[in-house]
């Protein structure tokens, strides 16, 4: 008798739940089609005071008009997408000055601090619009967020708002943060070259921790920033490898004497990732100057090292190639093999060699 | 003639029989639900994610970790030039394909030599994990991301293995030939990466494609087949993946990744000594395997489950083919449980151990066995009036009455995330299939799951033949 109850109990709470679910799914899919077809009829609305605005036929306030009309949800990632791929960066500050203004804009930026990470991205792709120096620290707490797709957001902010406080402060995190982000926030600190140069340059000493200190040398190597390569290049007998293979691959955007100079040093280090490293760089390099020290490179005692030597030979033009050559009748058969590889190797395939 | 003490016993029984079967029912489907809870944070996440094209962008950079796509074919001579077309235009920076021809009958090589211009080149590699011979690796003078194995016949794992021994990069991708994959598919399951996880596998989620919309080996309009069989299996696989193995993700044990498209690391499949051949579901032995790997050595690693749709796959139309599929898949799960029997309750392997493990045991493999003894039961009872009519009756609506509110739970996340099915009618025949699913359906696949006991002890070891309709492809022309 107990069981029938309990299920009795259970089978009514269940046909009430059940019931609750059909109709919620059914409005929810007439809710989730109307809201849709607001968007696409709003978003197709808008077409044409864009295209005039940009043609410096129209208003601003029409497209700003336009924006307002999209449904809540919707209206944030659409004028991210629009500013990002459509209107041409000098025309963005004139429509910022009048979103500012705008309610849902100010929602938006008001969810910087909500609990759900998404209403942060809004809050970050609203800023990346809109964003003045003012709004600097509610950047900068975005680019502390805990998620990843924040913090992607919140980095388009950097160009609009970023100080040299700011710019340290994502510099700090930099060598926490995945290889993708990574690689993303380098496009973005490319477009603040000053700042980047000087802090970064500042930070390039034998103090800090080596994984950190890699990182940031690879930074300055990948965005080619003058000031920072000096000062890595000084970093030529730090004690840690992986800081000296870092400072030999991003020495070849460093074309100098001192760049040569120093990778000079690193092809003659004690450890072979860092020697195969400065080969690498020498042979990206160009430079004529670079033949004799990557000729005595392919008598090294690590394979790795030989294979790189040749590469960067035969990417040096006709002197390089004319070492290879000859080092095909070098008495020592490992020598030879190598020349033989390297000399033998078609522009596109010592391209795709020389690029991994 | 059965005396009264007998019969008093009898009655006994059944009636506490009946109530086992209440606490069983009650407690597996208070763990489904417990799933269905779990999943929603997941789906969220996942979707708004998915949905996010300023990340999207960033997939496509050439940060993300180089991919290897492995595709097994055997006697695949009409679809594969198709197949592999529809594989090399997938969305990836960094990407190589890896077709294995396993021991065609059929002029499959011929026509991979000849439709993608390959030409044959000197093996070098280590044949780290044995495998059946290879006869030849071929490259294509057309795509450079392509490599041909030609190799003797050994199965499924077997053209794998091979697959993984050839392959350059650290992650690979273990496909069907005969699955179709979204153009971005590849991007949304390297999302893990992107989040900064440390990754041993990726689950992903496989649709049904029967009556799908497919053009050039994709599917451009998802749609629910109007048979019944087909449709039941839409809202299984909906209910399987979108809460089932999304809930596992948050209790850290998945122990499914689909052989039809999944990711894994490969150092660590070669560790294991890749799939394990002769076993009829080798995508769950390889990821248990993988689980008991990575707690034993003590590496902490992840298996995330991306929910949104990346793969479609045809499903059976037919009872016969059903029975083989389902009778395999049972027979399999029975093998990879009885071989990796030490988890069971180890606190050693975690949660994989003390969560997962007992699930499947309790939850799936002895779940046809409980649910037909529970009819057997029920039905005794009731002729020898050992069980009220009445609670009978009340359990079966309520069994049935859970399994449509789970499949409508199934059908809401996915209308609240992806929403792939657009068409009003593929809705209502969704909606309609979650309530007629538990009458026929899901007693038929009991039956099937239930003779693969007796096909396991009987050492019967066979995959049967998986008769396919086939999809709407088109050519994809010549690329």
């Amino acid at each position: 008798m107990t069981a029938t109850l309990v299920l009795y109990i259970f089978g009514a709470a269940q046909s009430f739940f059940l019931a609750m679910l059909l109709v919620f799914l059914i409005a929810r899919r007439q809710s989730a089609w109307s809201r849709h077809t607001a968007f696409t009829t709003g978003r197709d609305a808008l077409i044409l005071p864009i295209r005039d605005w940009i043609a410096a036929e129209g208003p601003v306030k029409d497209v700003v008009a336009g924006l307002r009309a999209l449904p809540p949800s919707n209206v944030v990632g659409y004028a991210s997408f629009l500013v990002r791929s459509i209107v041409p960066s000098e025309r963005r500050a004139e429509l910022a000055e009048l979103l500012r203004g705008e309610a849902w804009v100010r929602r938006a930026i008001a969810n910087a601090s909500s609990r759900r990470w998404w209403r942060r991205i809004d809050a970050a792709r609203a800023l990346a619009i809109v964003g003045t120096p003012e709004d600097r620290p509610t950047v900068q707490r975005l680019l502390e967020d805990v998620h990843p797709a924040v913090l992607v957001a919140a980095v388009a902010c950097l160009p609009l708002v970023a100080d040299a406080a700011v710019v340290n402060r994502v510099l700090d995190r930099y060598p926490l943060l995945t290889p993708v982000i990574r690689k993303y926030l380098v496009s973005k600190l490319a477009e603040l070259p000053v700042h980047v140069d000087q802090l970064l340059a500042t930070r390039l000493g034998p103090l800090e921790q080596p994984e950190a200190l890699a990182e940031w040398v690879r930074l300055a190597g990948a965005l080619g920033l003058p000031g920072a390569l000096r000062a890595a290049a000084l970093l030529t007998a730090h004690e840690s490898a992986l800081v000296r293979a870092a400072v030999a691959s991003a020495l070849r955007r460093m074309p100098s004497g001192a760049g040569l100079h120093a990778l000079g040093i690193l092809l003659n280090d004690s450890n072979a990732s860092v020697r195969e490293e400065a080969a690498a760089s020498l042979g990206a390099l160009g430079s004529a100057m670079a033949v004799p020290m990557l000729e005595a490179a392919m008598h090294d005692r690590a394979w790795q090292v030989r294979r790189r030597a040749g590469l960067a030979l035969a990417q040096l033009g006709e002197p390089g190639r004319a070492v290879v050559i000859s080092l095909r009748a070098d008495p020592d058969p490992y020598v030879a093999s190598m020349a033989t590889l390297a000399s033998g190797l078609t522009d596109g395939a010592l391209l795709e060699l020389t690029e991994n | 003639m059965v005396s009264s003490s007998e019969f008093e016993v009898l009655h006994r029984v059944i009636w506490w029989a009946d109530h086992l079967a209440l606490f069983y029912f009650l407690a597996l489907n208070s763990f489904y639900a417990l799933l269905l809870l779990l999943s929603i944070p997941e789906l969220v996440g996942n979707w708004r994610l998915a949905d996010d094209e300023q990340l999207q962008g960033l997939f496509s950079s050439d940060a993300m970790p180089p991919l290897s796509l492995m595709v097994p074919a055997h006697n695949e001579e009409v679809t594969i030039a198709a197949s592999v077309l529809s594989f090399l235009t997938l969305e990836y920076p960094r990407l190589e394909v890896i077709v294995v021809n396993d021991g065609s009958t059929d002029r499959t090589i011929e026509v991979l030599i000849r439709d993608l211009n390959l030409y044959e080149v000197p093996p070098a590699y280590a044949q780290t994990i044995p495998s059946q011979p290879v006869r030849g690796v071929y490259r294509s003078r057309r795509h450079s991301r392509l490599v041909v194995l030609d190799k003797e016949n050994g199965g499924k794992a077997d053209a794998l293995n091979a697959a993984i021994n050839v392959a350059r990069h650290p992650f690979f991708v273990a496909v069907d030939a005969d699955t179709l994959i979204e153009r971005d598919a590849l991007l949304r399951l390297a999302r893990p990466f992107v989040l900064g996880k440390s990754v041993a596998a990726v689950g992903a989620t496989v649709r049904v494609a029967n009556s799908c919309r497919v053009e050039h080996g994709r599917v451009v309009e998802a749609r629910v087949d109007p048979r019944w069989l087909p449709s039941c299996q839409v809202v299984e696989y909906l209910r399987a993946f979108l809460f089932g193995r999304l809930g596992w993700n948050r209790l850290g044990g998945n122990l499914i990744i689909s052989g039809a498209f999944g990711l894994f690391r490969r150092d660590y499949v070669m560790a294991i000594g890749g799939y394990k051949t002769g076993n009829v579901t080798e995508d769950m032995d390889l990821v248990v395997r993988l689980h008991r790997y990575l707690r034993e050595n003590r590496i902490r690693a992840e298996f995330p489950f991306i929910p949104d749709p990346l793969a479609w796959t045809e499903v059976p139309s037919t009872i016969r083919v059903l029975a083989r599929q389902r009778e395999r898949w049972h027979r399999g799960l029975i093998g990879t449980l009885i071989a990796h029997r030490g988890m069971l309750f180890n606190p050693r392997y975690g949660l994989p151990g003390v969560v997962a493990y007992p699930y499947f045991l309790f939850g799936e493999l002895l779940a046809p066995v409980v649910e037909v003894m529970g009819y057997l039961i029920t039905v005794v009872g009731l002729l020898i009036g050992a069980v009220d009519y009445q609670f009978a009756l009340l359990f079966l609506l309520v069994a049935m009455g859970y399994g449509t509110m789970l499949s409508l739970w199934a059908i809401l996340l996915e209308e609240l995330s992806f929403k792939r099915y657009e068409r009003r009618r593929d809705f209502f025949r969704l909606v309609s299939r979650a309530f007629v699913e538990s009458f026929g359906f899901r007693q038929l696949t009991v039956w099937f799951r239930l003779q693969a006991f007796w096909n396991y002890f009987r050492g019967e070891e066979s995959w049967g033949a998986m008769t396919r309709e086939g999809f709407d492809r088109q050519a994809p022309g010549r690329l």
